[in-house]
């Protein structure tokens, strides 16, 4: 590849970091969510602030308490005097997880030459949360600890299956192509490779609820704007991902057919709606219990998801030596 | 004159730069078929690449501290020993040869005539009042020179723990003589069995397991070498270079001209991976759990990506291993700072870092970012990819996730840790900038540097994996049936980074919305150690490698 093609799949690449899947679409939604979860804070009473911080009690923080200290900016990771070079740490927030949800291969997105791997993706969409830890580190007392131990806690036991439940899903397409993951598994497929797909899938959509920092998990949001942005682009992208292998049951089998070729493109936004509504009922019926336990139920499931692993890489070691 | 002065006063680092630009120009010559002057003498891509690790690696170093201390004449004699091993044919010479860097490095290590020292010779230096945790070191009894403690107790029992101290402390500065005399034995079995130079046309018919085993014991020992634990103990106000901590890669180089012989087989392939990817997970780890360790485990959680790379087998596992190599010497150039709040750390009382951190020169918190593998276009980050591309090209699952966690981890101890230590703000610019260059330029460096060797290497590879290189977009991983396994465009991901980073710098300054934030100070939030100590429960897997609280709770108060 040449430069001047470098050039063409930047010029090609606009409407993905401009409207959608980056973009105003992107915005929009973070926007619609925020919107909603203010509402959803406004109808719940706040329960008593000082709750999670008694001994022995291991109910996580909810959103609540975030409010209470919003006006507050000491957690801001904008510390220093030189305000343009930390703007741009602000920015930086935003920035990546952008390009990582504009890099996704939506269906009808805009088509460009070179595809990035799940790994880069979601790199670029962990960076608001690495600076959310690294802020809420350096702030102030109690409520900060509680807060960084928090998120911390919902980091540490998101990491694990979240990798493992990848690793199962590119155990079945052989790559970390986010258009391979995204691709079904056809008639000649095998059975083991087909199991393992939608195994992937499934843990995908359970890794989330500790990744996202939601029921149990819950984390609040952070102070800094950017930051909180950062962080609702990152789970917009997370659940875009899950959503990714699912597309292939309500999408038009032609990659190049017209949008409207045919009704069942009214489908699409059904896998993200179907996972958001999924993870909102765990979060509303988890809000408040205990994490350690769901902590337990987690290590209980990275142990399966081993066993998976291990048997794919046994059957495919068997089929190597046959 | 002005010139003259110049050069007097940065005459290392030039000649540094001159042998550096050098090795470039001898893995130039050497990328189409090896260069072989003499009956004895041979310079492939593979040792040209190792040649040029190290001179970059010296070169690097030279910059990032252009006035630090005298090298002495171990460090040259260890250079000159270690290009004169790659430089030749000979297995007993190359073995004999690393005895002697080996022996050099006796008494370079951390443990040599150094003392931690009490928080109250520290004040001074910062001006801070210490905190309840900062009254008294926190020295674990493990610790190599814990039994200096008993200088004053009498009698035969006082002689007999000063020996056992004594004999604690040779152990500590001797792992690397071990390695040496386990790379004696494999490389004279070799010797013995026919393969008196790797590459006589017999020589794939002398390696079998013996050999094996112990030149891959003399690979993995220095890795997990535990003497970078007392680092973080170390009251060292006058910073100081370790060479010697540079040039641990290249006990790779052994275990990596065994493909000069013949293809491994599948059980040293995995134990490799294994004994790699355990190491690799284990330095992670223990740089998040033990947050004042982080500077002597960070990079060696590298050195295991790279062992395990190389034990891959495969052309993409080979790329992966040399380009992990390229970052650990980046890695640990960035860990040359000072270390004069570390006990601090240790005991939780982060008091004086806030006030450290009220006004961060923004390239310092920007530059601890770009080394810790958080970021896609950064050389730790490329380094961890390779690695989990090739693992699965390879069939290797889980260690791709072994890798993938080894880079999540770098990055959460960054955001963790990443400011909490005084950094010396030239070497971790000069590490900075390499490892967004050397990331961002992947392609043309694994194209320059690596692809060479991969192709020189190709009789002990197996075709499970290989690299695919657009120079202007990036990289790829493909597998045995050329499939993609990863793509990383990281030039093309770059360009629009920037391009959007000016779309929203534009949107924020139209809006009014560039402004700074200023924040009064306060008191800080609990100790990182005391935090990792309470999320043991929390986290169920961290258990086994954090602290309990009723340890961090018993050195808080120096009980």
């Amino acid at each position: 590849l040449t430069a001047n093609e470098l050039l063409a799949l930047l010029g090609r690449a606009w409407p993905r970091l401009l409207i959608y899947p980056g973009g105003l679409a992107a915005f929009a939604l973070v926007w619609l969510i925020a919107r909603a979860q203010n509402k959803e804070q406004r109808t719940i009473q706040p329960t008593t602030p000082s709750a999670g911080l008694r001994a022995g009690d291991d109910r996580r923080p909810t959103a609540d308490a975030s409010s209470k200290t919003q006006t507050d900016s000491q957690f801001s990771i904008l510390h220093s005097q030189f305000f343009i070079l930390n703007s741009w740490l602000d920015l930086s927030a935003i920035v990546l997880p952008w390009l990582g949800l504009a890099l996704l291969p939506l269906p009808h997105a805009a088509a460009i030459g070179r595809q990035t791997d799940l790994i880069a993706g979601l790199a670029l969409l962990e960076w608001p949360l690495l600076l959310t830890l690294a802020a809420e580190l350096r702030g102030c007392g109690s409520e900060a600890s509680r807060r960084v131990r928090s998120r911390l806690a919902a980091t540490l036991n998101g990491y694990p299956p979240l990798i493992l439940a990848t690793l199962v899903l590119v155990s079945a397409a052989g790559s970390f192509d986010l258009a391979a993951l995204a691709r079904a598994p056809e008639g000649a497929t095998p059975a083991r490779a087909a199991l393992l797909h939608w195994l992937g899938a499934t843990a995908w959509l359970l890794a989330l609820p500790p990744a996202l920092g939601i029921g149990a998990f819950a984390t609040p949001r952070p102070i800094a704007y950017a930051l909180r942005i950062g962080l609702g682009l990152r789970a917009l992208g997370l659940v875009t991902i899950a959503a990714l292998p699912w597309f292939a049951l309500v999408a038009t089998s032609d990659e190049h057919a017209p949008v409207t070729a045919d009704a069942r493109w009214l489908l699409l936004p059904l896998p993200p709606l179907a996972i958001a509504g999924l993870l909102w009922g765990f979060a509303r019926l988890t809000a408040g219990r205990s994490a350690r336990r769901w902590a337990r139920a987690y290590l209980a499931f990275d142990a399966a998801l081993l066993l998976v692993l291990l048997w794919a890489a046994y059957t495919a070691l068997r089929a190597r030596l046959a | 004159m002005r010139s003259l002065h110049f050069l007097r006063r940065n005459w290392r680092a030039l000649l540094a730069w001159a042998a550096a630009l050098g090795a470039l120009a001898l893995l130039w010559a050497a990328r189409a078929a090896p260069l072989q002057p003499a009956a004895l003498v041979r310079v492939d891509a593979l040792s040209a690449f190792f040649s040029f690790a190290l001179l970059g690696g010296v070169a690097l170093a030279a910059i990032a501290r252009p006035g630090g201390e005298p090298l002495g004449w171990r460090t040259p004699a260890a250079l000159a020993l270690l290009l004169i091993a790659w430089g030749t044919t000979l297995t007993p010479i190359i073995a004999g040869l690393y005895l002697l860097f080996a022996l050099m490095g006796v008494g370079r290590g951390p443990t040599n005539d150094q003392r931690p020292t009490t928080n109250d010779d520290q004040q001074p230096a910062t001006g801070q009042r210490p905190t309840t945790g900062d009254r008294r070191p926190t020295i674990p009894s493990t610790q190599p020179w814990a039994g200096d403690n008993i200088g004053d107790t009498p009698g035969l029992v006082g002689r007999a723990l000063r020996m056992w101290a004594a004999t604690r402390r040779g152990l500590a500065a001797a792992p690397n003589l071990v390695a040496a005399g386990a790379l004696l034995v494999g490389y004279g079995a070799l010797a013995a069995r026919g393969a008196l130079r790797y590459d006589a046309r017999t020589a794939g018919a002398a390696l079998d397991s013996f050999a094996f085993w112990f030149v891959l014991l003399a690979a993995v020992i220095p890795i997990l070498d535990l003497r970078t634990a007392p680092q973080s103990k170390i009251q060292n106000l006058k910073s100081k270079i370790r060479h010697f901590d540079l040039f641990s890669f290249a006990w790779l180089y052994p275990l990596a001209r065994l493909y000069s012989l013949g293809p491994w087989n599948t059980g040293w392939s995995f134990a490799t991976l294994l004994l790699g990817g355990g190491a690799a997970l284990w330095a992670a780890l223990a740089a998040l759990a033990r947050p004042a360790d982080r500077r002597g485990l960070a990079p060696r959680s590298f050195l295991g990506l790279a062992l395990a790379g190389l034990g891959l087998g495969t052309g993409a596992g080979v790329a992966a291993g040399c380009y992990a190599v390229l970052a650990y010497l980046i890695l640990t150039i960035e860990g040359w700072d000072k270390e004069t709040i570390d006990n601090r750390q240790e005991t939780g009382a982060t008091q004086s870092l806030v006030s450290d951190l009220q006004s961060p020169h923004l390239l310092v918190s920007w530059s601890r970012w770009l080394l810790s593998g958080a970021i896609p276009l950064t050389a730790p980050f490329v380094a961890a990819w390779m690695l989990v591309g090739a693992s699965v090209a390879g069939g290797v699952a889980l260690l791709a996730g072994a890798a993938w966690l080894v880079a999540l981890l770098s990055g959460l101890t960054a955001a963790l840790g990443g400011t909490q230590t005084q950094p010396d703000r030239r070497a971790l610019l000069v590490a900075a900038g390499a490892s967004a260059v050397l990331g961002v330029g992947a392609p043309l460096f694994t194209t320059t540097l690596i692809q060479p060797a991969i192709e020189q290497l190709q009789g002990g590879l197996t075709p499970y994996g290989d690299v695919n290189i657009w120079p202007w977009v990036g990289l790829a991983t493909i597998d045995a049936a050329h499939t993609p396994v990863t793509t990383l465009p990281s030039i093309a991901v770059a360009a629009f980074m920037l391009v959007l980073s000016a779309l929203v710098y534009l949107i924020a300054r139209l809006r009014g919305a560039w402004t700074p934030e200023t924040t009064p100070a306060g008191a800080p939030a609990a100790g990182l150690g005391t935090l990792l100590a309470g999320l043991r429960d929390e986290v169920p897997w961290l258990g086994a490698l954090a602290p309990r609280p009723a340890d961090e709770e018993r050195r808080v108060d120096g009980e």
